[in-house]
């Protein structure tokens, strides 16, 4: 009899204790599928051949472009075609697929926990804090095809949201929409219609027309430039944002506008820095999810034009803007650093 | 044709055009292709761009900024009576500065008043966004303002859109470079071109 009272209570108990190990476990496996597909996402763009045609949609107006991406003999080889307005290609290849660029990379790594954060080993399984946080919200279909959706939290307010459509045949990214202060779409791109792997024709590779810009898929890597390229240097960025590459804009070799590009893996912010005769007025203009943000900064003496371009919030492009200040050169900062 | 366009052209990057001159120059940058496309050259030498972060550039302020004076429905600055010269300083002045407001969202156009994306910054208080805000000049108030000066300045304004609009293009090719999204990134471009 008495065994029998004991029954319930232990019995309540060990379905309690089940119930949030299933709900940690359902968690843990939702991370884990979150985190794969996101990974997918950035392999697929690489691996990939598609040919379809992207609808971009920022701040209302429309545009079209047909991307063509084709991998031959571990090689791709890209064509977009923009379809409204003035006509314009661009044509990149070859790249090595398995050159894995820095944004690329910090996703790739995410299961280190960099971006979005890991699972815990305790019964509870906490999810520990990366840059974003993901939810696997209820399938959807972009471009007749099934597709698998992420939501993408930031966990500070220097970055916006993301909510990725992913193919679930191939992991390429269908649709993208970024997400604002209360979820306001600040920009959304979407296939409209997309074939994948031997359907498409390699012959759509070839520009047709005039209108040809070749481009190249690498801009100067940072290990490859020289040590210091810039005189100036952030004195403040977003945590997480690592540099990506830097770069000299010159006129009759006279250095006049430098940049340097940062990413966090999905969110990429790029600062522009040119001297002027004089201080520029501030200025502020957002395109889409692009936010830019001009002003002027004394730097060693003399002015400067400070522009922040990036997909991050407003007051996090001021902020970078100003905390841009003069480089130390590294062999006085060696020097003081051995008195 | 212009055999000596480029000092006012020059001038007028600097913003040290006077507004006859200002005036003088659009009118002869809109009948002459020639004169355009230094105008634009010009630009693209200030900005101070490698040839290949020019190269989806299509953006030629001088021609909008040509179209809003010739849309004006007064006589030409030439031909206007005196007494009606601080009106055609204001005309001219709403004109460029109509160029301004439709080329694209601006700080400077507000006043003081919150626009969606300033409430982006909510109670952010950065010293140079107030310094920036404390700063805002009314685009059409005429009451006894410079206006020369205004349409200077609505022309910087109108320059800072377009030297923007280069970066957002070079930052759209890093982002396809460097990020994990494909070439979406580089199909930003299409909003940067004129059509």
């Amino acid at each position: 009899m008495m065994n029998r009272r004991m029954l319930f209570p232990l019995a309540f108990v060990w379905l309690l204790l089940a119930s949030c190990s299933a709900l940690a476990g359902a968690e843990a496996d939702e991370f884990a599928k979150a985190t794969a597909l996101m990974q997918g996402m950035t392999a697929s763009f690489r691996e990939q051949t598609y040919d379809g045609v992207l609808v971009l949609n920022r701040g209302g107006e429309m545009r079209s472009v047909r991307i063509v991406h084709v991998v031959k003999d571990g090689q791709e080889y890209e064509r977009l075609v923009y379809l409204d307005g003035k006509p314009l290609q661009v044509v990149r290849g070859a790249h090595d697929i398995d050159c894995v660029h820095v944004g690329q990379r910090l996703l790739l790594d995410s299961a280190a926990g960099h971006l979005f954060g890991h699972y815990s080993a305790g019964s509870q399984g906490t999810q520990l804090h990366g840059y974003y946080q993901l939810e696997l919200l209820a399938p959807g279909r972009v471009a007749g095809r099934p597709s698998s959706v992420v939501l993408v939290r930031p966990t500070d307010e220097h970055r916006y949201s993301y909510r990725l459509h992913l193919d679930r045949a191939s992991g390429l990214l269908l649709k993208s929409e970024v997400l604002g202060a209360g979820e306001t779409v600040l920009e959304s791109a979407q296939f409209s219609q997309i074939m994948v792997g031997d359907a498409v024709d390699p012959q759509a590779l070839e520009p047709v027309g005039d209108d040809v810009v070749f481009e190249d898929f690498h801009g100067v890597p940072v290990h490859l430039s020289k040590a210091r390229a810039t005189t100036w240097r952030l004195g403040w960025k977003p945590a997480g944002f690592m540099p990506a590459a830097h770069q000299r804009h010159a006129v009759e070799d006279q250095p006049q506008v430098s940049s340097q590009h940062f990413t966090d893996g999905l969110a990429l912010f790029s600062v522009f820095v040119e001297a002027t005769s004089k201080p520029v007025s501030v200025f502020q203009s957002r395109n889409g999810s692009t936010q830019a943000y001009v002003a002027p900064r004394k730097l060693g003496g003399t002015w400067a034009s400070v522009s922040v371009v990036g997909e991050v919030p407003l007051a996090t492009a001021v902020r970078i803007a100003e905390g841009v200040e003069p480089a130390i050169e590294q062999g006085a900062s060696t020097q003081a650093g051995q008195q | 044709m212009l055999d000596n366009s480029k000092e006012p052209i020059s001038a007028l990057m600097d913003g040290e055009l006077s507004e006859f001159e200002l005036h003088r120059v659009l009118k002869e940058s809109a009948g002459d292709p020639q004169v355009s496309e230094k105008f634009r050259r010009y630009q693209l030498q200030r900005s101070a761009l490698q040839d290949a972060d020019n190269r989806y550039l299509g953006l030629d302020i001088s021609q909008q900024v040509a179209a809003a004076v010739a849309d004006e429905s007064g006589p030409t600055v030439s031909e206007w009576p005196r007494w009606l010269k601080p009106a055609a300083s204001l005309a001219l002045a709403a004109s460029v500065a109509a160029v301004v407001v439709f080329s694209g969202p601006l700080l400077n156009r507000t006043n003081g008043e919150a626009t969606p994306q300033l409430a982006e910054l909510g109670a952010a208080t950065s010293p140079a966004l107030s310094a920036a805000r404390q700063n805002l000049v009314p685009v059409t108030d005429g009451a006894g303002r410079n206006t020369n000066h205004e349409a200077q300045r609505a022309i910087e304004q109108a320059l800072l859109q377009q030297r923007v609009n280069t970066y957002m293009q070079i930052h759209a090719r890093h982002a396809s470079m460097n990020g994990s999204q494909g070439a979406m990134p580089l199909a930003r471009v299409a909003s940067y071109r004129v059509q």
